[in-house]
């Protein structure tokens, strides 16, 4: 009876994991509670014409706080921006921008505006809700010789997303990583593709490249991590207005 | 003997733990007026070097402008920037030279600075506590403003965030006296010995701003003196034309800005109540032969800004600038036109007085609007900008012609990173009684490269 019990519920056990359950596995992920890394953002557009900046940032509290500063090109150089999500309310985002000497608070409705000219909007910086999209499994593909679920994560009504849809390639083994990722408009179409390379920083598999690609406007941005530092415990008070104009050292 | 390695043994690991950052840009630029195609006469700032040394929590900051005319001064002009260079066409002026200390609560700033209050994106007029340079009033940000000699410190409380500025000496605006290609009337420089002597020259001013979800207010308050120079008093004891005294009002500000975000909007606004007087006193032997202008009124400033989003992420922007004068009362001098006429006392009302601090734009109209868009195409390497200034101030039986109104369109774009090409137009249009009108010679193309280092 055991044997025909255990022979009945192993596949479900192994294998039957929900969409539900695979999107809250993914959300659970360990992940650090601070992080602090240098960035290069190549920007590249349709004729091959690119744009490189450097930015140091640093997030902590599940991503939800972040700033970070842009280290270069010079006619960037010194600007500065920071986000603290909140859970119930607006998000809160403000700007320095040297030239003005001023700190400008900025809308955190504007989420599908791009950020700092790259592929990658103020929504795509933001935490997804997993209470907030509709899960769906179809299927398995493999990406870079890796097997992986396809899940489906659509926004539930009432909930304002720039994205209709996202077609997430997440591994099947205990890592649970997303390598591969198809986010589609509100009409339905493919608008960006986003591939990322992790690598195992101290306990955690981090993303230490990420390419994006607008489809729509053939543009694409490419985000290399490096000198990445996690759980160095980073105190609140930096996440505040008179840390953004100053260049961290 | 000892007491210098050691000094350098115990300070040197310091200075070597220090950063030294520096930026800077250069950008010369050509005004070719409109109207007989010659270069308008008027400085150029062609380039800007900012050195930073950080040393600790202790920053150390300098910029220099270099500033520059393609033509000779006009004749009679006084104004002398900074370290001259040969035939006075090139000066460097130490813009700001300040320290900054980052303690836990907030930022300690000691030296020479600009400050920046407010919440609207330009003509703020609560933002008092830096003086203007007229000559480059068209610019935006700091570019626009000189820097004062104070202190300021910045604490941050939770959603809280006050600010307290004290300023020893005051500052005026930079002036552009004696340039005829200056499209605003100012008035001639009187000489140094014409002004009066303040009694005190301390300014103050506090800021309190408080940050919730919706978004920011601020209160604030600023005491100090006007940034433009009025007529204090004139002794007509002479036989040719009197003697007069200058000097700059006693003016107190209460301000009020916010930042809201109501649906897709971004909505900010400043309200600022000026109070001022003229608060001088003749003194010595011949004290009741001067008359004095008893000069008081309360004015309100005002901006109320909205932007919006559009496809493409296109920006639109609508600015409404004004000015309100209320309990004008006092009296000035008018000069006469004419030689062998006797100047003449007239009474202040809203429409004679001068408000002496504030946005600058209230010397040109008591009212407008104005609208913004900027726009990037080829993947950000060109961005368009237009912008018009419709003059408001008389809105009963509106004529624009009559009214006037200026626009300006630029354009930035880039050639490789870093250096950039630039172009406008700056356009003004209107016949009426009024600055617009006036402007109309300043109407010019703007030609010019930027590149940042």
């Amino acid at each position: 009876m055991y044997r025909f019990l255990i022979a009945i519920l192993l596949p479900l056990i192994l294998f039957g994991q929900t969409a539900e359950e695979l999107a809250k596995a993914m959300d659970e992920r360990p992940f650090p509670m601070d992080m602090r890394s240098d960035l290069t953002m190549t920007l590249t557009n349709k004729q091959g014409k690119t744009r490189e900046s450097s930015i140091r940032s640093i997030t902590a509290d599940d991503n939800t706080k972040q700033i970070i500063w842009f280290l270069s090109p010079p006619d960037d150089k010194g600007v500065a921006f920071l986000k603290i999500e909140h859970d119930e309310g607006e998000d809160e985002m403000r700007l320095w921008l040297p030239a003005f000497q001023k700190v400008r608070r900025i809308s955190s409705k504007k989420k599908a505006d791009s950020f700092m000219g790259s592929d990658l909007s103020y929504e795509d910086m933001t935490s997804r809700g997993l209470d907030e999209y509709t899960y769906t499994l179809e299927g398995e593909k493999t990406i870079d010789g890796t097997l992986c679920h396809v899940l489906v994560s659509t926004p539930n009504e009432g909930v304002t997303r720039t994205y209709g849809k996202f077609v997430s390639y997440v591994t099947k083994d205990d890592d649970i990583l997303t390598l591969y990722e198809e986010a589609f408009d509100r009409t339905g179409s493919l608008l960006k593709k986003r591939t990322t390379k992790y690598q195992q920083v101290g306990k955690y598999n981090l993303p230490v490249e990420m390419f994006v690609e607008n489809v729509q406007t053939e543009h694409s941005t490419r985000l290399t991590f490096s000198n990445i530092e996690v759980d160095q415990g980073v105190e609140s008070d930096l996440f505040q207005e008179k840390n953004l104009k100053r260049l961290p050292r | 003997m000892k007491f210098a390695p050691t000094l350098i043994t115990l300070l040197l690991p310091i200075f070597l733990s220090a950063q030294v950052g520096f930026t800077g840009e250069v950008f010369p630029d050509f005004k070719i007026r409109t109207s007989d195609a010659d270069l308008i006469n008027l400085p150029v700032r062609l380039a800007t070097t900012e050195v930073v040394y950080s040393l600790g929590d202790f920053d150390f900051r300098g910029s220099i402008d270099l500033e520059a005319r393609w033509k000779a001064k006009p004749a009679g002009t006084s104004e002398v920037a900074g370290l001259g260079f040969a035939e006075d066409q090139f000066s460097l002026s130490l813009a700001e030279l300040y320290m900054i200390w980052y303690p836990s609560f907030g930022e300690v700033k000691v030296g020479s600075m600009i400050h920046a209050w407010g919440a609207a994106d330009a003509n703020n007029p609560t933002d008092n506590p830096s003086p203007y340079d007229f000559y480059y009033m068209f610019l935006s940000g700091t570019d626009r403003k000189a820097a004062n000699l104070g202190a300021s410190v910045k604490a941050y409380l939770g959603n809280f965030e006050t600010e307290f500025i004290y300023q020893p000496l005051h500052g005026p605006n930079r002036l552009p006296h004696g340039e005829p290609d200056f499209p605003i009337d100012i008035p001639p420089e009187p000489d140094e010995d014409d002004f009066a002597e303040m009694e005190s020259e301390m300014e103050l001013g506090a800021r309190l701003q408080y940050a919730f979800g919706l978004g920011d207010v601020s209160a604030s308050y600023f005491k100090g003196h006007d940034r433009m120079f009025s007529l204090f008093a004139a002794n007509f004891a002479g036989i040719s034309l009197p003697d007069l005294v200058y000097g700059y009002r006693e003016t107190d500000v209460l301000g009020f800005d916010f930042v809201l975000f109501p649906g897709n909007w971004t909505v900010r606004g400043e309200v600022a109540n000026f109070t001022t007087k003229n608060p001088y006193t003749p003194t010595g032997d011949d004290a009741e032969a001067w008359t004095v202008f008893q000069a008081e009124a309360d004015y309100l400033q005002y901006v109320f800004q909205a932007e919006y989003l559009l496809a493409n992420e296109m920006q639109i922007m609508a600015q409404i600038i004004g000015t309100s004068y209320r309990n004008v009362s006092g009296r000035s001098l008018v000069m006469p036109s004419e030689a062998g006429q006797m100047p003449g006392v007239v009474l202040l009302d809203e429409d004679n007085f001068q408000a002496g601090m504030g946005t600058p734009f209230a010397m040109i109209s008591d009212r407008v609007a104005m609208i913004s868009t900027l726009a990037n195409f080829f993947d950000s390497s060109l961005e368009l900008r237009g912008m018009v200034l419709i003059n408001l101030e008389e809105l009963e039986g509106y004529d624009l012609t009559e009214q006037g109104l200026m626009a300006n369109l630029g354009a930035t774009y880039s050639i490789m990173e870093g250096l950039n090409l630039e172009a406008g137009l700056i356009y003004f249009y209107g016949e009426g009684d009024n600055q617009f009108s006036k402007m109309k010679d300043f109407s010019h193309l703007r030609l010019g490269l930027s590149y940042h280092f």
